[in-house]
């Protein structure tokens, strides 16, 4: 029987293609600004809120969605500097959060689940909603991006320079910030906490070497994606293997061998 | 000096945590095509007084006033270190940067743009290079990038800060050239504390160790720099027939 005939794959499918461009985009972003640390602060710190919400009886997602948007409110509106020498404080966060969040799923009265699921996330479980979500994320990211790419970037590169001519360094901070953790809570839902970062990252960091340009940079980390969490999702449905693990260690063995091919081609020419 | 006032700098004062000051009581004017070196010891606030001026940095007290001249007229050259070299651009994309203020989300100007950045490209040979990386350019290569994206919009004045530190003397004798051709048009400000990048156009001297002496051009200026790096310094006029050398005490 052709496994595309259930629903539950053909949503997983879907989520993983929608969520290809939301970790294309906003990871080559991070990991051009070398934010990840602060995104893998983000979203273990909004573990916290999950269990906090869970321990109440309240939709847990919408308790991370709490917590990673405050965080992401409270780093947009900090400034650069501030965050530098608080960087310890980020993985005290990190800590604190997954911590907290373990403590109440625990002290939480009856069946306890599997702590797993919300690490590594299950992308069988994406609903029809979760989908609807994804997509209209993507469209307010794609239409912010469409109109304010330039200045973004500008930004992004050297806000001094930004700020004297006259772009809002603050406002896109903050608006930078909020996309990104607004994109964590998206992934977490589906993926897991620990396959956001793994989604955010390698694929900007499997092309970083084969472009000199940022828009060629995005485009391809959006198809890498694709290609790893596609490629994976049927690795794991025919080992019978978790399948967020397996779609990072395929990630990461692209990875690997992406890097090995441009160390050689460098070494020969 | 007949020129204009372009900006004037007004008993500025100027700290980070509000107990020690980093500029104190600063007047400084800038003059309709002056070419002003601001010189001092690092961390002796030089940067912070052209981020000042530069409208960046806001002081406690004090007051900058602007004649016939506005921030979007500024070209400002930064250091090396205060942007991402490592970032994903081409020269092409860098220097067109200094267009962003023309920038409209619903209004495209790709054509006009890529007129200007075309000719920018020319004008400081970089032709050849549009297309590569800039981290893959060398120190006076990226420079010029540097002062073609600051100089695309025709600006009245241009700011520089450490101009000469991370190039080559081949690149400094040429970066005094292109300087002392744009000063026939605009005004120019150099922060350096490199005392051989004071040459023969300069117009006037500045030296900040978070006080400041200023100095027309025709005034002798050894005695102030001693004061303000606290010991004897060596000033080499380029062009002229001497140099002042003096001997640590």
């Amino acid at each position: 029987m052709n496994i595309l005939q259930y629903e539950f794959v053909q949503n997983a499918l879907i989520a993983g293609i929608l969520l290809s461009i939301t970790a294309g985009v906003i990871g080559s972003l991070i990991v051009i600004k070398r934010d990840a640390f602060l995104i893998g602060g983000i979203s273990h710190a909004s573990f916290g809120g999950l269990g906090l919400f869970y321990f109440l009886g309240l939709n847990p997602i919408l308790g991370a969605f709490t917590v990673a948007l405050a965080s992401g409110t409270v780093i947009g509106l900090s400034n650069e500097k501030q965050l530098q020498t608080h960087n310890a404080l980020i993985a005290v966060l990190w800590a604190f959060g997954m911590a907290l969040g373990i403590i109440f799923i625990t002290i939480t009265p009856g069946y306890a689940p599997n702590l797993l699921t919300y690490l590594f996330g299950d992308i069988l479980t994406v609903t029809r909603g979760d989908i609807l979500n994804i997509a209209i994320y993507n469209i307010f990211l794609l239409i912010f991006l469409f109109l304010f790419y330039k200045p973004l970037i500008v930004y992004l590169f050297d806000k001094e320079f930004a700020s004297l001519h006259g772009i809002k360094v603050k406002l896109y901070r903050l608006f930078f910030y909020l996309f990104i953790s607004i994109a964590v809570v998206l992934m977490i839902r589906s993926v897991g906490i620990i396959l956001v970062l793994a989604l955010l990252t390698i694929p900007p960091l499997i092309v970083l070497p084969l472009s000199k340009r940022l828009p060629m940079i995005v485009l391809m980390s959006v198809l890498i994606s694709l290609i790893i969490f596609i490629g994976g999702f049927f690795i794991a449905y025919y080992t019978n293997l978790p399948t967020g693990p397996i779609i990072i260690v395929t990630g990461t063995v692209l990875l690997l061998l992406v890097r090995l091919a441009c160390l050689l081609k460098k070494k020969n020419s | 000096m007949d020129y204009k006032l372009l900006m004037e700098i007004k008993n500025l004062h100027f700290s980070f945590d509000g107990k020690q000051e980093i500029l104190s009581d600063i007047s400084l004017p800038l003059y309709e095509r002056d070419y002003l070196v601001i010189m001092g010891p690092n961390g002796g606030g030089k940067t912070t007084l052209l981020k000042c001026m530069l409208g960046l940095l806001k002081a406690q007290s004090g007051k900058i006033v602007y004649h016939n001249i506005k921030r979007s007229e500024f070209g400002y050259v930064p250091q090396f270190t205060t942007f991402d070299k490592l970032m994903p651009l081409r020269v092409y994309d860098f220097i067109e940067m200094g267009l962003i203020s023309e920038y409209h989300p619903f209004k495209r100007r790709n054509n006009d743009n890529k007129y200007l950045i075309e000719k920018q490209l020319d004008a400081f040979s970089l032709n050849d290079l549009a297309y590569s990386s800039i981290s893959e350019i060398s120190g006076g290569q990226l420079q010029r990038a540097l002062l073609a994206r600051a100089l695309i919009q025709n600006p009245k004045v241009l700011f520089l800060d450490e101009p000469t530190t991370f190039i080559d003397s081949e690149s400094r004798g040429n970066l005094s050239e292109i300087l002392k051709n744009l000063n026939k048009n605009i005004a120019i400000v150099m922060i350096t504390h490199d005392t051989s990048a004071v040459d023969d156009h300069v117009k006037n001297i500045a030296c900040v160790n978070r006080t400041l002496y200023y100095h027309g051009r025709d005034e002798h200026i050894e005695g102030s720099l001693e004061k303000v790096y606290g010991c004897p310094i060596e000033l080499i006029g380029h062009g002229l027939p001497h140099r002042v050398l003096k001997e640590h005490k």
